[in-house]
C-alpha cells in the first residue's frame, strides 16, 4: 500500500513566488500540487472543483487579500499564510491557520510547517485509515550482527533515538555503542510521548530535559551534547530548525 | 514645542509651588509677629489681625498664580509681561486693602495696623507681593529651563527615531523581501540560492528587531545567517561555531548585542590572525547559589588591536557604545570585559540573571 498523497493548492499573485514554493515542495513525495491560482477568485473557482488539504496563501494580492479565503474554506482544508509582512504574525494564528511563512520562505522553516501538517492529518486520518503493513526486512547496513537479543533498557537512560526506515539506533548514557532495535521511530514517539522526549526533524528523538548544549557549526551541522554522553549528536539544518522552535514554544 | 513633553513634570511642579506658598506666608508671618513684639508690644488683637493678613495674602497669591500660569499670559513676554505682572500686583493689593478696611467695620476687631489711615500697610503688602512674584518668576524659569533639557533630549530620541522609521520605509522592506524571493525563485547555482536565503534572513531580523528587550535566541538565529554568509565569503579560511545552552537562549537582553562585537572579530580577525580564522561565540548561564549570570563572549583567533581608528570610528568607541547600551537597559550591574591573549581576543558579556525573572517560559517548564 503506498503512502497516502496530499494534495496542495497555491495561492499567490506572483507566479515566481509560487514556482519557487512549488519547487521547495518537490522534496515531498507524499505532497502533490493540485494547482496554484493568481488571485482570491481563481482560488475560490479552483476550490469549487477540488478539496485540497493544504493551502499556502499569500496575504497581499490585487483584488481581495488573502484572508478572504479563509472564511469559505471547510476544516477539512489546512492553511499556511506565506507573505513577505512579518506584522501580521501575531493576527495570522487567530484566523486559526496552521503555520505563517515570511518570505523568502526558508526550507528548513517549511519543513516544520510540513511536519505539522503531517502531524494534523494523521491524527485526522487514524480513525479512518487501516494500518500500513509494515516492512522488516534488516537493512543491508545491518545484516551479519548478532540477530536477537533481549535486554532491559532503563527509559531514564535513554538521551536520543535515530530512525533509520523501520529500524532505530538507541543511544543511552555512558560509553556504550549505541543500541539498534528493531522498533520504528514512530513507535518510539508514540511510546515515549509526554517523557520528556521530543521527535526532532524526520529521525531524531531527544530527551529534551537532558540536553545541556547545542553547537552550531554550519548551516548543515548542529552539534547536540547531552547530559551523561561524551559525544555529540549531530543533527541537519531542518532538525535544527525544528530544535529551536521547540525550544522557543516551550 | 509639545506641551506632552510639559506633562511628566507637572505633579513636581505643583509640589514645588505649594511648599514655596505655605513656606513664604508662614515666614512673613512670623517676621511680622516678631517685629511687632518687638517695636510695638502690648497692643491686644496685633497678632490676631497680623495672621489674618497671612491669610489673604496666601490667598490673594494664590489667585496670582492662577493668573501667571493660565497659557494665555504665558505666552506673553518681555516688557508687556511685566507691565501685566505690575497691574495685578497693583490689583491684587487692592483688593487687599479693600477687605482690611471692610473686615474691621463687619467684624468685632480692632485694627491696629490702620489700613485707612496710613497707606503703611498697603505699602508693605506691595512690596511684599512683588517680592513674591519675583520669587515666583525665578521659579518658574529654573523648571522651564529643566522642562526644555527633558524635552531636547525627548525630541532628539524622536527625532533619531523618526530617521530610522524613515530609512526603513525607504529601504522598502516589503519590496526587498519579494524581490529576494523572486531571486530565489529563479534557476541557479545552489550556494548563490542559499547565500540569497540567508542574506534575507539576516535581513529580516535586522530590520524588524524591537527596541526593548528580546530573546538572546532571537539573536543567536540571526547570527547563524551572519555567519553562514561569513562562511560562503571565507570558505575553508574560516571555522565558527555558535554554543549555546538551551536555558540561555531565553533571556531576555537588549537586541543586537552579539553583532557588534561579531563585526570586530571579522574586521581585525582576519588581518592580524593565522588562517583558518576562528570565531566562536558561547552563550550559558552560570549559577552560584541564588545568583545566577549568563555570560556570552565572542572569541576569534588574532591579536587585539590597540584603538585602530578607521574611518573615525575606532573599535574602542564601538565597545564604549556596546557598554553604554548595557547600562541604559539593565543597569550597572551588566558588565562587559575584553581578554587578550596572544593569539586570541575575546570579549565577555556578563548579565545577572536574578530569580529567572528575565528568563521567558521555557526556562520555568524545564527548571
Amino acid at each position: 500500500m503506498s503512502p497516502k498523497r496530499y494534495t496542495a493548492l497555491l495561492v499567490d499573485d506572483e507566479e515566481a513566488a509560487s514556482q519557487r514554493l512549488s519547487r521547495l515542495l518537490g522534496e515531498y513525495q507524499n505532497v502533490v500540487i493540485a494547482g496554484s491560482a493568481r488571485s482570491v477568485a481563481e482560488a475560490r473557482a479552483f476550490l469549487e472543483v477540488q478539496k485540497p488539504e493544504l493551502i499556502f496563501l499569500d496575504m497581499e494580492m490585487p483584488g481581495l487579500m488573502g484572508t478572504a479565503l479563509l472564511l469559505d474554506l471547510s476544516e477539512a482544508t489546512q492553511v499556511v499564510l506565506v507573505t513577505a509582512y512579518q506584522e501580521y504574525a501575531v493576527q495570522a494564528f487567530d484566523f486559526g491557520v496552521l503555520d505563517y511563512l515570511v518570505k523568502p520562505v526558508d526550507p528548513g522553516r517549511l519543513e516544520v510547517a510540513m511536519e505539522r501538517f503531517f502531524k494534523k492529518s494523521a491524527l485526522a486520518d487514524r480513525s479512518t485509515s487501516p494500518e500500513d503493513q509494515e516492512d522488516l526486512s534488516l537493512p543491508a547496513e545491518l545484516q551479519g550482527k548478532p540477530a536477537r537479543e533481549t535486554r532491559m533498557i532503563h527509559l531514564e537512560s535513554i538521551r536520543w533515538i535515530e530512525g533509520l526506515q523501520n529500524y532505530t539506533r538507541v543511544r543511552l548514557t555512558g560509553q556504550e555503542p549505541p543500541v539498534v532495535v528493531r522498533r520504528r521511530l514512530a513507535d518510539w514517539e508514540a511510546l515515549l510521548s509526554g517523557d520528556g522526549f521530543c521527535r526532532i526533524g524526520r529521525s531524531h528523538i531527544i530527551r529534551l530535559s537532558a540536553l545541556q548544549r547545542t553547537k552550531w557549526v554550519s548551516r548543515d551541522v548542529t552539534k547536540l551534547y547531552f547530559e551523561g554522553v561524551a559525544g555529540p549528536l549531530v543533527i541537519g539544518r531542518s532538525a535544527a530548525v525544528h530544535l529551536k522552535e521547540l525550544l522557543r514554544n516551550g | 514645542m509639545g506641551e506632552k513633553f510639559i506633562i511628566p513634570g507637572k505633579r513636581q511642579d505643583e509640589r514645588v509651588f505649594w511648599i514655596f506658598q505655605i513656606s513664604f506666608w508662614v515666614a512673613i508671618s512670623v517676621v511680622m509677629l516678631v517685629l511687632f513684639a518687638t517695636f510695638r508690644p502690648g497692643q491686644s488683637g496685633t497678632a490676631m489681625t497680623i495672621l489674618g493678613r497671612g491669610c489673604t495674602g496666601f490667598f490673594l497669591t494664590y489667585g496670582l498664580s492662577r493668573v501667571y500660569r493660565n497659557p494665555r499670559v504665558r505666552r506673553i513676554s518681555g516688557i508687556a509681561k511685566w507691565l501685566l505682572v505690575i497691574v495685578c500686583t497693583l490689583i491684587a493689593c487692592g483688593i487687599g486693602t479693600l477687605i482690611w478696611i471692610v473686615i474691621p467695620l463687619v467684624l468685632p476687631i480692632r485694627d491696629n495696623l490702620h489700613e485707612t489711615y496710613s497707606g503703611n500697610m498697603s505699602i508693605v503688602r506691595f512690596v511684599m507681593f512683588c517680592f513674591w512674584s519675583a520669587i515666583y518668576f525665578g521659579l518658574e524659569a529654573l523648571e522651564n529651563a529643566n522642562n526644555q533639557a527633558i524635552a531636547n533630549e525627548r525630541l532628539f530620541l524622536a527625532a533619531r527615531e523618526s530617521e530610522l522609521k524613515h530609512l526603513q520605509a525607504q529601504l522598502n522592506p516589503h519590496f526587498l523581501f519579494n524581490s529576494l524571493n523572486t531571486l530565489l525563485s529563479k534557476e541557479q547555482n545552489p550556494e548563490a540560492l542559499q547565500m540569497t536565503q540567508h542574506l534575507a534572513n539576516f535581513l529580516r531580523s535586522s530590520l524588524t528587531h524591537s527596541h526593548s528587550l528580546e530573546r538572546l535566541e532571537v539573536e543567536l538565529d540571526s547570527l547563524e545567517d551572519y555567519l553562514a554568509i561569513q562562511r560562503t565569503r571565507f570558505g575553508e579560511n574560516l571555522e565558527c561555531s555558535i554554543e549555546c545552552d538551551p536555558l540561555a537562549r531565553t533571556v531576555m537582553v537588549p537586541p543586537m548585542m552579539i553583532q557588534p562585537l561579531l563585526e570586530n572579530a571579522f574586521k581585525y580577525g582576519p588581518k592580524t590572525s593565522a588562517m583558518p580564522l576562528c570565531v566562536e561565540v558561547k552563550a550559558r548561564l552560570i549559577h552560584d547559589r541564588d545568583e545566577g549570570s549568563l555570560l556570552v563572549s565572542v572569541s576569534n583567533t588574532g591579536r587585539w588591536v590597540d584603538n585602530p581608528v578607521e574611518g573615525g570610528q575606532s573599535l574602542g568607541t564601538g565597545l564604549d557604545n556596546l557598554r553604554k547600551r548595557l547600562f541604559l537597559t539593565l543597569g550597572e550591574s551588566a558588565t562587559l570585559q575584553v581578554r587578550r591573549e596572544p593569539d586570541r581576543v575575546s570579549v565577555e558579556i556578563r548579565i545577572p540573571v536574578q530569580d529567572r525573572t528575565n528568563l521567558g517560559g521555557t526556562a520555568a517548564k524545564a527548571a
